[in-house]
């Protein structure tokens, strides 16, 4: 594979993975769980979430006025072969208890969490997908007093 | 030179200073030296390394136990030609001395720098790496909690 095959993977897993903070963030679940596999692995929060329609309870399940902003970095792309490719990336992300219900722009107080994570992604029919996802939260910030 | 080629360099600059940051973050000491050409400057907290080793003996003397997050934004690559490029780039640096030996995640105080860099590229057999580095810390916030 020459460079500009994989420059256009790098490209393709980048986009995959800022439509799924986009999706996240505008609570479009079900654009959110068609970008993995239908059989995709999500380590979430020390649960494994096995499958779209898991993935999609899940989130669902969340409380609705929670405002949250997930701002993606340092997108690290390793191309495997033409159907496989690995991601590390960052997030910051920042989070307000009924920040859907209030005027904007709301407090800040920096962001909530700062994570890194890995993502394993395979070329599909329907284009690139997340087959296993995973992350570690380094730095949280405690409850503002 | 055309729009796709210096978007293909553009992108090629952005993945090198990307993985700069992983191999930073994870303490990669050489396969950060290798980013650089053989005699790259990097101008950092006061002092001209020069050259890779020399690179990579300053990562090797931080503290084991320090951990860093280097956030990336904001890659504006300027190409030059086709050999060329000036790329600035801004960081936000999330830091705990102690971080790396601590349960995860780690109190987060926002980031511990906000800086400016300004990088010199080169196009060399191996690639593109980088001929100068420096950057200016514009903002540093308090000792944590």
């Amino acid at each position: 594979m020459n460079r500009d095959e994989e420059r256009a993977i790098e490209w393709e897993v980048q986009r995959i993975l800022i439509r799924l903070c986009h999706y996240n963030d505008t609570r479009q679940f079900e654009e959110m769980v068609n970008l993995f596999t239908p059989d995709g692995v999500w380590y979430r929060l020390g649960d494994a979430l096995v499958g779209r329609e898991n993935i999609r309870k899940k989130m669902e399940a969340r409380p609705a006025g929670v405002l949250v902003q997930q701002v993606l970095s340092n997108v690290n792309v390793t191309v495997v072969d033409a159907d496989h490719a690995e991601a590390i990336s960052c997030k910051s992300i920042y989070r307000h208890e009924d920040g859907e219900k209030l005027d904007k722009p709301v407090a800040l107080d920096g962001p909530k969490w700062v994570s890194v994570y890995n993502e394993n992604l395979v070329r599909l029919d329907e284009g690139w997908r997340i087959a296993r996802k995973e992350g570690v939260t380094l730095f949280e910030r405690d409850p503002v007093p | 030179m055309d729009r796709d080629e210096k978007r293909a360099i553009a992108w090629e600059c952005q993945r090198i200073l990307t993985k700069f940051c992983l191999f930073n973050d994870r303490k990669q000491s050489d396969d950060l030296a290798n980013l650089f050409t053989p005699d790259g400057v990097w101008l950092r907290l006061g002092k001209s390394l020069t050259g890779r080793e020399n690179i990579s003996k300053a990562m090797e003397a931080r503290p084991a136990t320090a951990l860093h997050l280097h956030l990336l934004s904001n890659v504006f690559v300027m190409v030059t030609d086709a050999d060329q490029a000036e790329v600035t780039s801004y960081k936000s640096i999330y830091y705990d001395a102690a971080g790396e030996s601590l349960d995860k995640p780690i109190p987060l105080n926002g980031p511990k720098w906000v800086s400016v860099y300004t990088d010199k590229f080169v196009r060399t057999d191996e690639g593109w790496r980088i001929a100068r580095m420096e950057g200016t810390t514009l903002f540093e916030g308090e000792p944590g909690p």
